[in-house]
This record gives structure tokens, C-alpha cells and sequence, in this order.
């Protein structure tokens, strides 16, 4: 073991490049393939993580698009009073797969790709548990998204139901056209491949770690996803056991849900709440995950209150399933006391993850990368939501303000605005990692200012609409001043909202006309992921540094800084460097079965009877 | 034309609800401001000046603590202020109290108001929106239904609606108050029943107990 002496000693702010450890391993040459399938039929049989995770992403911002311009339609159908665009028909298959494609083909499924991709990274893994399990749930979630949309293209139209499909409105007298049995076989589908995925990231957060990664040295992303994962578990089949019963009712002659034989139209409602409520958070767990992961990073400090965040999750997590009848006040038929205890209590855990956010950047060195800046968006937009939850957890208000716009003024804050802005700063942190390119710093700031101006107009007036009684799923509204006048406002938002995306795509063409020169850890982070090439080769990783903290990365950066982590001291890392070398053996990876040593952390035994 | 379309209060019930709105609005002003003030002064004071590292503070006891508790404070008082004004709401009177009934039938796309006393009753159609006549400084109780798929009865001025099932009745009273005054489309459905969903509203008309009776007298026997 050597020591450095004294004067030998670096100084404390002489920070170590990632790249320097990385070195010039195959597949970390820019110009190679890096393991993505470069041909179509090489794309179809992926197992891959990184490349089903790239999938995932492209898919779920394809079904963005799609919300996207179905909002468009929505937008400009009620810009005046009056019907002008499309029918009333239409109108409601436009806002049902609206809803539907954002929740179930976009939010969650880009959820699922922020796990495909980044799980296996942040944990040191080489893949998901179940590479081929993880293939069967992208084509589930790709068909299940067609067959949904293919609705349009039917007789009668996609379904028109609303995306919570009440019955008896969704059962066979209500909606008797195809596009209803379409959107529920494409829930079915969706819902499968939800539940596969879910299993698939347990198995892969509990028994893949790397040596050295404790579940309390996790990425919060990590225990986020883990914990989104057991409440798709819990959700999923509900809701696919409801849908089931549904299409039964609507094709063989069941009665589950019809009142007129003795069936129950509140029965869809508690399990399709069941779902639903933790429906919600399983879209905005992940994506807290995001900016969990992004705050640290450009304040240069840890995470505040690790330990207190994981508790947060675990309570809303828990209270999340114990919420949904909040949904159901109007009804008459539901405990108002203990729904609205339950609701009003998911604050308190909610709230402790904003001020950890805000307790990681107090005292820190904040650098305004859009990242960064996205995050921030993510966290106002998100608390103005959250303000809101609380007054709709009061039934005294619910009774005025439910299935007003208010309400969707509500939940586009909170599913909206959380997924939209954090789907953002997840982009433009990641971006670099998955492509080894950087995004416009300057096109970011644009990107950002047009989306935080025009999601607000867009959606802040909706609280007025709603309050003031424009109930919402209507086509058309009366002519009063205010209605006219805000539903105008709330139109050209969403001119300057939908404007927002032309520099992010600018800035992703130009980005790829750009050599391959962000190097592994672009913005000094913190997590594994960036102790591996951009883009990692196949399996990851040829070497890890030494796993002490949640901060493995940085901790090797700044490891001559006397304030970073459990090393103290280079004599102190020297020392471990060693010590890992002998008993956590991460060789580089070969294509050689027999020479690929397990990722366990198995002191070698070096002497005695062999 | 009113520069507001919510009509102001009109029910007792209606009055205590604006009350706990109000103390929710400001509540969420001053939760959304402090935040927003917190994240800029801290966007602002600590942007980064140089490459040197932050102290890496990591967790803060006491302050974690306040940030729990402080919260569970609030939503604490904030439940019990909801709950001593929903009990008011939720209960149904006594029969006894009650100084009129009116049925209320949804049907796909329109109203239709039963005053079982009188014998009268209102149906809407396209071309004629139904108008919903009460007498004011009275206790109405509304009993809902509806023929086909779940509507909801929501009149904005009583800041109250309720889900009308095909198969259940479901009932509600509240006391109307002084005022009266006529609200074009002044109650709408508010679930999704499906095509003509937008079409199905009512105009409400509130008029002294005088001028009510008078009205029963002129409609009776108008059963369809």
C-alpha cells in the first residue's frame, strides 16, 4: 500500500475525471454502436435494457404527441362558445383517448422507461432480471396503445366515455360501438404489461444490486421505482379484474355493473378508484425520482434528508391506497370522514418531500443548467397542484368544485405539469448519458420560459372556469363574459405551451448533427450511471469506483475534499481502493462465458487446502 | 350582463361552504407563496459564484421534524373545520322540517322536476330548457333518479351537487335562503352522461314563498 506524503497530497478542490478510470475499453470508442440493435428486425428481439428503455421513451413521447394534439382539437373546440371544430361525438372521443393516451400510454409508460433504462445503471447492473419478460411488456404496452387509438378508425368512433368509464354509460346500451371494446382490451393490455414490468424491476432492485449498493445508498429514483413498482402490483390487476368484468357485461352477457339486473354502477367506481388513486402516483413517483436525482447534482450538496424522503414515499405509498373513495364524495355513498382524513394526510408526506428538495439546495452552489431549471418548474407547479389536492380533500368544497374544471385544472397541475416539466429535466439530464451528445443550454432556457408560461395560462384559468361553474367534458358552454373570455385565454396558452416544444426539437436534431463529446459524467454527477461511457456499452459497466454512499461518483470526485462522504482522506481511499481490488472483483466484461466472474462480493480465498 | 356568472350564495349551506372556501383559498395563497418566495430566495442566494463545494449538510433533526409537524398541524385544523360544516350538510332533515319535496329525473339529455304535491311536473327538451322554480326562506328536500345512466345535480349557487344512480334513489335538503332572483342555466349536469352531455342544464328561478304558491296554483295538473 503506498501513503502520499504531506506535500504529495492533491489539494482539496483537485477533482477526478471519471473519464479518467474508464479508459480505452472497447465499446467506449464514440464511434461504435454501443450495443444499440442497428437494424429493424435487431430492434424487434432486443432484450436489451438500454435499447427497450430508448423504445419506451420514443414510444411514450410518440402517444405525447398524440394527447398533445388531441388537446389541441379540445383547445380549440372551446376557444369560443359554440361548436365549430368537431361534433359533440367527436368531441368526446377526443377528450376520452386524450385522457387515456396521457395516463396510460404516456405518463406511466415513460415512468417504465426511466426504469428500463437507468435501474439497471444506477444499481451497477448489467440488465433488468427479465430481459425477455421486459421485451413481452413493450409489445403489450406498443399494441395495447394501437389497438386504443385504432378505435378512431372503427364505426362509431374511439370510445366516448370519459377515461374512467363510468357504467352504465360504458356498458353494451350505453356505448354499444367497437371502439369501447378496443379502448378496454387495450387497458387490458397496457394494465399486463404494467403488472410484468413491476415484477420486473423488484426482482431487479432486490437481487441485482452491486456490491457495496445497500438499499439505503439507492438512488431515490431507484427507491422510488421500487416502490411505484408494488403499487402497480396492487393496482393493476384491480383495475384489469374491473375491466374484465366490463367487457363481460358488454360482450357475454353478464350483469356486473347493470343496475336494471340487479348490478352495481358504484361497484366499477370503488375499483377503478382502487386503481386510480394510486394510479396517480404510480405517474408521479417516478418522475419525483427525477428531480430527486437532479437537485443534488447542480446544488452540489446530498440529498437532505435521505432516510426522511424514503419515508415520505413509504407513507404516500401506503396512504395511496386508502384515498380513492375522494373520488366518490358526490356519490352519497362513501365514509366522508376517513376519505377525507386519508387525503388530507397524504399532504403531510407530500409536503416533507418539497422542503427536502428545498433543505438540498439551501446553503448549496446552484447552477442553472435546464435541467436544473425544469426541476424548479417541476417543483412550483407542483406545489401550486398540491394546494389544490388539499381544498378537493375537503368534501365541503368537493361537493361545488368535483367534475368542475377546477378539478382538471387540478390534476394537470399535479399529473401534468410534475410529468411535463420532469419529463423535461429528465430528458435534458439523461441526454447526454443515452446519446453522448449535449443539449442546447441556451435553446433549453427558451424551451423552458415558453412551457412555464404557457402550461400556467393554459391551466391557471381553468381554476377560475371551475369555480365559477363550467363543469367539465362539455362540449360546448354558455355565453357568460367570463367563460368566454377565459376558455379564450386558456386556448392561446396552449398556442404558446404547444410552441414551447419547437426549440426542445430543434435543439434534439441539432444535437444529433453534433460529434459525441459529453464524456461520462457531463454535469459532475452523482450516481453510477455516470461512472460508464455515454452511451454505456453492453452490460454496463467495464469498472465501478468503490460504492461508499448514495453518491458513489461524486465521492470519487471529489475524493481529496476533506467534507465528502465516509473516505475522508486519499491515504484513507487509497487504502480501499486496495482493499475493493481484493474482495469486490468487477472485471471488465467478456464475451468469454467461463471467464465472466460473478458481480457477488466473494472474498477471494488465497490460501489454504485447494 | 354580470361580470360574475357564479351566482352568489344561495342556500344556508351554500353561505357556511364560501366560508370554508375562503379559509382553504387563503391557506393555499399563503402555502403557495411561501414556497415560491423559499425557492426563488434560494434559486437567487446560493447560485453558484465558484467552484468550491458547499458544505455537505445532509440532514437537519429538528428542522425535518418542524417541516412534519407543522404540516400535520394544518391539515389537522383544516379537517376539523371541513367536518363541522359537512355534518350540517350531509344530513338529511327530518321529515318534519321539510316544507317541500321536489323530484329530480336525469335522463339522457335533460331534466325533469316532480313536484309530487302539486302534480306537477316539468320535463326539458331541446328546444325548451326546463326551468326549476323554488320558494325562497324555505327547506327543500331533493330526491334524485335518474332512467339511464349516472347524471349529477349541481346548482353552483348551492355549491352542491349530488350523483343521481339508476338505480337508487339519493336524497338531499338544504335551506334556501332570502334572495331571490332568476339564473339562466343556473344548474347543470355534472357527470359525463355521454352525446348531449352539454345540452343538459336547467334554468333556476327563486321566488318568495308568495309568489310560489301562486305558481303551484297556475301549473297544477300540468302532468305530462
Amino acid at each position: 500500500m503506498t501513503t502520499l506524503d504531506r506535500d504529495e497530497r492533491p489539494r482539496e478542490n483537485d477533482l477526478l475525471s471519471v473519464d479518467d478510470f474508464i479508459g480505452d475499453e472497447e465499446g467506449t470508442d464514440a464511434s461504435a454502436g454501443r450495443g444499440l440493435p442497428r437494424t429493424i428486425l435487431g430492434w424487434v428481439t432486443t432484450t436489451d435494457h438500454k435499447a427497450i428503455g430508448i423504445a419506451y421513451a420514443v414510444t411514450a413521447l410518440v402517444f405525447l404527441a398524440i394527447g398533445g394534439v388531441l388537446a389541441g382539437i379540445i383547445r380549440a373546440e372551446l376557444a369560443q362558445p359554440g361548436l365549430q371544430v368537431v361534433d359533440e361525438a367527436t368531441y368526446n372521443s377526443v377528450f376520452t383517448i386524450h385522457g387515456s393516451v396521457m395516463v396510460y400510454l404516456f405518463a406511466v409508460p415513460f415512468g417504465f422507461a426511466l426504469a428500463n433504462y437507468l435501474v439497471p445503471l444506477q444499481i451497477g447492473a448489467p440488465d433488468l432480471a427479465f430481459p425477455r419478460l421486459n421485451a413481452l411488456s413493450y409489445w403489450l404496452f406498443l399494441f395495447g396503445g394501437v389497438i386504443m387509438l385504432a378505435g378512431f378508425l372503427s364505426d362509431g368512433g374511439a370510445a366516448g366515455f370519459g377515461w374512467y368509464a363510468y357504467p352504465p354509460l360504458s356498458g353494451p346500451l350505453g356505448s354499444p360501438e367497437l371502439g369501447a371494446d378496443l379502448w378496454i382490451i387495450a387497458i387490458i393490455l397496457t394494465g399486463t404489461s404494467g403488472t410484468l414490468s413491476a415484477i420486473n424491476i423488484i426482482a431487479t432492485i432486490s437481487m441485482m444490486r452491486a456490491p457495496g449498493m445497500t438499499m439505503f445508498r439507492m438512488p431515490i429514483l431507484c427507491w422510488n421505482l421500487f416502490l411505484t413498482s408494488f403499487m402497480v402490483l396492487l393496482a393493476f390487476p384491480v383495475l384489469t379484474g374491473a375491466l374484465i368484468m366490463l367487457e363481460a357485461d358488454r360482450q357475454f352477457g353478464t350483469h356486473f355493473y347493470d343496475p336494471g339486473a340487479g348490478g352495481s354502477p358504484i361497484l366499477w367506481q370503488h375499483l377503478f378508484w382502487f386503481f386510480g388513486h394510486p394510479e396517480v402516483y404510480i405517474v408521479a413517483l417516478p418522475f419525483f425520482g427525477v428531480v430527486t436525482e437532479i437537485f443534488p447534482v447542480f446544488a452540489r450538496k446530498p440529498l437532505f434528508g435521505y432516510k426522511g424522503l424514503v419515508l415520505a414515499t413509504l407513507t404516500i405509498a401506503a396512504l395511496s391506497t386508502s384515498v380513492w373513495a375522494h373520488h366518490m364524495f358526490v356519490t352519497g355513498a362513501v365514509v366522508l370522514p376517513f376519505f377525507a382524513a386519508t387525503s388530507f394526510l397524504i399532504a403531510v408526506p407530500t409536503g416533507v418531500k418539497v422542503f427536502n428538495w428545498i433543505g438540498t439546495m439551501w446553503g448549496g452552489s446552484i447552477s442553472w443548467e435546464p435541467p436544473m431549471l425544469f426541476a424548479m418548474g417541476f417543483l412550483v407547479t407542483f406545489v401550486a397542484g398540491g394546494v389544490t389536492g388539499v381544498m378537493l380533500a375537503s368534501p365541503t368544497l368537493d361537493f361545488h368544485l368535483n367534475d368542475t374544471y377546477f378539478v382538471v385544472a387540478h390534476f394537470h397541475y399535479v399529473m401534468g405539469g410534475t410529468v411535463i416539466f420532469s419529463l423535461f429535466a429528465a430528458i435534458y439530464f439523461w441526454w447526454p448519458k443515452v446519446t453522448g451528445r449535449m443539449l442546447s443550454k441556451r435553446l433549453g432556457q427558451y424551451h423552458f420560459w415558453m412551457l412555464v408560461v404557457g402550461y400556467n395560462v393554459t391551466f391557471f384559468v381553468m381554476h377560475l372556469l371551475g369555480r365559477d361553474g363550467m363543469p367539465r367534458r362539455v362540449a360546448d358552454y354558455q355565453p357568460t363574459d367570463d367563460f368566454e373570455t377565459w376558455n379564450l385565454i386558456s386556448s392561446l396558452g396552449f398556442v404558446l405551451l404547444a410552441l414551447s416544444f419547437v426549440p426542445f426539437l430543434y435543439s434534439v436534431v441539432s444535437s444529433f448533427r453534433r460529434p459525441m463529446t459529453a464524456g461520462a459524467d457531463p454535469w459532475h454527477a452523482n450516481s453510477l450511471e455516470w461512472a460508464t461511457s455515454s452511451p454505456p456499452p453492453p452490460h454496463n459497466f467495464t469498472w465501478l469506483p468503490p460504492i461508499r454512499s448514495e453518491r458513489p461518483v461524486f465521492d470519487l470526485r471529489w475524493v481529496n475534499h476533506r467534507d465528502v462522504s465516509a473516505i475522508g482522506t486519499s491515504e484513507a481511499w487509497t487504502a480501499r481502493q486496495e482493499h475493493d481490488k481484493d474482495v469486490l472483483p468487477m472485471h471488465p466484461y467478456t464475451d468469454n462465458y467461463d471467464d465472466e466472474p460473478t458481480a457477488g462480493a466473494r472474498p477471494r480465498e488465497t490460501d489454504g487446502a485447494s | 350582463m354580470n361580470r360574475l356568472q357564479l351566482p352568489p350564495p344561495l342556500t344556508d349551506q351554500a353561505a357556511d361552504i364560501d366560508e370554508v372556501w375562503n379559509i382553504f383559498l387563503i391557506g393555499a395563497f399563503v402555502t403557495f407563496a411561501f414556497v415560491a418566495v423559499l425557492v426563488v430566495y434560494v434559486l437567487l442566494r446560493f447560485r453558484r459564484r465558484d467552484d468550491r463545494l458547499p458544505r455537505q449538510v445532509r440532514e437537519n433533526i429538528p428542522v425535518e421534524i418542524a417541516y412534519t409537524v407543522i404540516p400535520l398541524l394544518v391539515v389537522i385544523a383544516l379537517f376539523v373545520i371541513t367536518f363541522t360544516t359537512v355534518r350540517a350538510l350531509d344530513d338529511v332533515e327530518d321529515a318534519d322540517e321539510i316544507d317541500l319535496v321536489v323530484g329530480v329525473v336525469g335522463f339522457q339529455w335533460q331534466w325533469r322536476f316532480v313536484y309530487p304535491e302539486a302534480g306537477i311536473v316539468v320535463t326539458g327538451s331541446e328546444e325548451e330548457v326546463p326551468e326549476l322554480v323554488l320558494p325562497a326562506s324555505s327547506t327543500i328536500r331533493f330526491d334524485l333518479s335518474s332512467v339511464d345512466v349516472i347524471h349529477s345535480f349541481w346548482i353552483p349557487g348551492f355549491r352542491f351537487k349530488r350523483d343521481m344512480f339508476p338505480n337508487e334513489e339519493q336524497s338531499f335538503a338544504v335551506d334556501v335562503a332570502e334572495a331571490t332572483g332568476t339564473y339562466a342555466a343556473g344548474g347543470v349536469c355534472s357527470e359525463f352522461c355521454g352525446l348531449d352531455h352539454h345540452k343538459m342544464f336547467f334554468d333556476l328561478r327563486v321566488v318568495t314563498p308568495a309568489e310560489f304558491e301562486q305558481w303551484l296554483t297556475e301549473n297544477a295538473g300540468s302532468s305530462e
